[in-house]
């Protein structure tokens, strides 16, 4: 008595635990497998359904690959279509069981029935190996030619596989692809050109060969934009936008680096750009990829200027999608036209505080790319105000990155030290061992700032010495110079606020709360120390060793 | 390129499980389990993207056996799909807390570069995948894609999807009918992507070449009766030739 597929999918959805689900899925396992052995072809759909379920479900079902080889024997179109389903689902193009399908696929292809053949090619453009398309690819060259634009369609994503399966075999492709420009059906045209997109992305010679159709491809876009409406392709207003997206990428391949090809498009990106419908999410997919297209080709000066305005417009969007995308495509614009980009900074930091996590993320990636020379200060102050807020996962990256970049671009060392100092503040837990070492030779090469570091180091730690981070680079500063600590000179500068310049490097609250007018004394500095070394428990080796170090320096024999 | 089509309800249970790619059983069950709980805290008013932070330190995949979760013991020991990873094992999808909504995040930035890496060209540079989601009702349809893909254009993909199994799968199609005709999904399925390529976009097309698949289906089955030899004599006659052209 075999259970039906759908009785079988009502018991297990009756199960109440995960554990009762198993033990269903188990016996049921069992009882297909006896089945199985029997070998009889009465209930092969029925049971191979049931095991293609359970694979869904994410229990191994590896033992139904030969009953799935046998159902594609089958004449019965319902079997081969569940044999072919099963042998995508559970076969991949390691397995040896693979070679066995390769006749029926062979004979499948040639069948009179154009369903069969479409079944048999999309199963071999889904996970065929190199045997196998190397056997089968004259029968794809064949229906490549077929007057059926079903077949052609999916032979041309098959033709896909094969040339990246062996791309010696590309050659044998690239006669039937010319024609593919005069192609009337629409699915059968995107298929198509996404075969010359990979053929121009996997030879070059080939791409070369392919830039004389620039003019054709600028024809066919014309077409569909200028086109009325056309019910079998129109999706919200705008005619079979898939199609243009992928013209426009593959134009984008074309023109990247050619002069003649990017001059023969600029009319057409133009259009695009300036007559598309931005309020639904198809006109925006079309300006994104126009955007992307623009950039990547030689366009001309008014062109790409469209070009970013039409990003600037995206990140002022109240879409979170489009914001995104925008965020992400000025990622890559900065390195073709930095100038343009650093028009939205005020716009990017505002996304530094959106609720949504992924487009704080690329807008952290973008604020980091966008610091150079002149804004290095405004920019380091944002990003340290954004620290102060911003979630456990960013710390770590953002401490690297801002003391990377403090290093390349600091316009002079007190701002430097001051910038080290506050990253550990803030996030001293997630300083790396490099960054209290780099503020150390820091102080060491400046000998003006060192009072300044030191003071400063030292009324931080006594306010709070959470930080490790901060804790080592404080001890270890006490410890160079703890005289100059004690003695009180350079103190004031660092007691006093912030005067000129460095104005805008302190925020509002001031570090030094509560301001001494008077150093500290020697006994004060070892309580500190004193403090540190007992009170924090969590004091790691390092601090500890610095400390002892410290001591045996002879600083404080007397009164220890 | 298209590396999975993936469909699970609202509490995380899959619905519709497709790659494009040589995956392991166990690390497909992995990467929908980890998108789904990604994907289902997340806010309404977020974005459609997820992008795990790559920045963050990896979650070890091989964890101490928890196992009261999917992977039972049924021939577990038979199981010999060598997935990449031989070290993942599964565990429970718990409720996320704070915490470990950051390990899934991170743990999905570890599965990702997996699932590209069996699936890359002959270059054999890995590519950077995003997933591409949207919920609709209690059902939520995700796409693991690379970066030759827009991702806008997916997002409207998804929608084709979504419109294709309602005009197929019969008027107000909903997760009960994915639940019981999953093979009639995979076929809507197969008449618009196919090995990771977009093949067909528009709608009525789709719907039309799969009924026209199913109709085939419908009489193949009816006539088993009268024997294989000759019912598949009669079947293939009777059905329109493949050298008809049809635009």
């Amino acid at each position: 008595m075999v259970v039906r597929l759908k009785e079988f999918i009502k018991q297990i959805r009756a199960c109440k635990t995960a554990a009762d689900e198993r033990a269903v899925v188990a016996k049921e396992s069992a009882a297909i497998r006896t089945l199985l052995k029997e070998d009889s072809s009465d209930h092969r759909h029925t049971n191979v359904a049931k095991l293609l379920y359970i694979h869904m479900l994410g229990y191994p079902a590896h033992f139904g690959q030969m009953e799935c080889v046998k159902l594609v024997a089958s004449p019965r179109f319902a079997d081969k279509r569940l044999g072919y389903l099963g042998i995508m689902l559970l076969l991949d193009e390691n397995q040896e069981t693979l070679t066995l399908v390769t006749n029926s696929l062979k004979n499948d292809m040639n069948h009179p029935n154009m369903y069969v053949i479409g079944l048999a090619l999309c199963t071999l453009g889904n996970i065929s190996s190199v045997a196998m398309s190397r056997d089968l690819c004259p029968e794809v060259e064949k229906l490549l030619a077929s007057s059926n634009s079903y077949i052609r369609k999916k032979a041309a994503l098959c033709a896909i596989r094969i040339i990246r399966k062996v791309p010696d075999l590309m050659e044998v492709f690239i006669p039937r692809v010319r024609s593919i420009l005069g192609e009337r059906n629409h699915g059968a045209l995107l298929t198509g050109l996404t075969l010359i997109q990979e053929m121009c992305t996997l030879n070059s010679a080939v791409l070369t060969e392919f830039r004389a159709t620039v003019p054709a491809l600028v024809k066919l876009l014309k077409q569909l934009i200028t086109t009325g409406y056309s019910p079998e392709h129109d999706v919200s207003g705008i005619t079979d936008p898939f199609l243009q997206v992928k013209i426009l990428r593959l134009l984008r391949q074309l023109g990247t680096g050619d002069a003649t090809a990017s001059e023969q498009m600029n009319d057409v990106l133009a259009h695009v750009a300036t007559n598309t419908d931005g309020s639904k999410n198809v006109g925006n997919a079309i300006l994104y990829e126009t955007v992307l297209t623009i950039l990547a080709i030689q366009a001309e000066p008014t062109l790409r200027v469209l070009a970013i305005n039409i990003l600037g417009k995206f990140l002022a969007n109240k879409d979170n999608n489009i914001r995104y995308v925008a965020l992400q495509t000025l990622i890559k614009t900065i390195a073709v036209d930095g100038q343009a980009v650093q028009r939205h900074r005020a716009t990017v930091l505002e996304c530094l505080r959106d609720a949504d996590v992924s487009i704080r993320r690329r807008a952290l990636e973008l604020a980091f790319a966008l610091i150079y020379p002149q804004n290095v200060r405004v920019m380091t102050r944002e990003l340290l105000a954004f620290l102060e807020v911003a979630d456990v996962e960013f710390r770590a990256p953002m401490v690297a990155q801002i003391c990377a970049t403090a290093d390349r671009f600091a316009p002079n060392k007190r701002w430097h030290l001051d910038t080290l100092i506050r990253v550990m503040k803030l996030a001293g837990n997630y300083v790396r061992e490099e960054t209290v070492a780099q503020l150390v030779r820091l102080a060491t090469n400046a000998p003006d700032l060192q009072a300044y570091g030191v003071h400063k180091l030292y009324w931080l730690v006594k306010a709070d010495a959470a930080q490790e981070g901060l804790v080592h680079a404080a001890v270890w500063t006490m410890g160079e110079f703890g005289d100059v600590l004690v003695s009180g000179a350079g103190g004031a500068a660092a007691a006093a606020p912030a005067s000129g310049e460095d104005q805008d490097d302190e925020p509002a609250s001031g570090l030094l709360t509560g301001t001494p007018a008077a150093a500290p004394t020697e006994a004060e500095v070892i309580a500190l120390l004193e403090s540190i070394l007992i009170g924090a428990c969590s004091v790691s080796a390092p601090v500890a060793v610095a400390i002892w170090h410290f001591i045996a320096s002879g600083f404080v024999s007397p009164l220890l | 390129m298209i590396h999975a089509v993936l469909a699970f309800n609202t509490a995380g249970k899959p619905r519709l499980v497709k790659f494009y790619g040589r995956v392991g059983t166990r690390h497909q069950a992995l990467l929908l389990r980890t998108i789904a709980d990604l994907v289902l805290a997340r806010p309404k008013d977020a974005c459609n993207f997820l992008d795990p932070c790559s920045a963050a330190v990896p979650v070890a995949l091989d964890r101490d056996d928890t196992r009261n979760g999917q992977d039972g013991a049924i021939g577990d020991d038979d199981d010999d799909f060598d997935d990449d990873n031989p070290g993942a094992t599964t565990s429970p999808a718990g409720p996320t807390t704070s915490a470990s909504a950051r390990d899934t995040d991170a743990a999905l930035a570890a599965l990702l570069p997996l699932t590209a890496a069996t699936s890359t060209r002959q270059t054999g540079a890995p590519l950077h995948l995003t997933v591409v989601y949207r919920i609709y009702a209690t059902l939520c349809f995700a796409m693991v894609v690379d970066a030759a893909e827009s991702e806008l254009a997916i997002l409207d993909l998804i929608q084709v999807l979504v419109e294709a199994m309602d005009a197929a799968l019969g008027p107000n199609v909903c997760e009960l009918d994915l639940v019981f005709h999953f093979d009639d999904a995979h076929a809507v399925l197969a008449e618009m992507i196919q090995a990771g390529l977009v093949l067909e976009t528009s709608v009525t097309a789709i719907v039309a070449n799969y009924k026209a698949t199913m109709a085939h289906a419908k009489a193949s089955k009816a006539t088993v009766a009268s024997g294989l030899g000759a019912a598949a004599a009669a079947a293939v006659s009777a059905f329109p030739r493949a050298g008809r052209s049809r635009s």
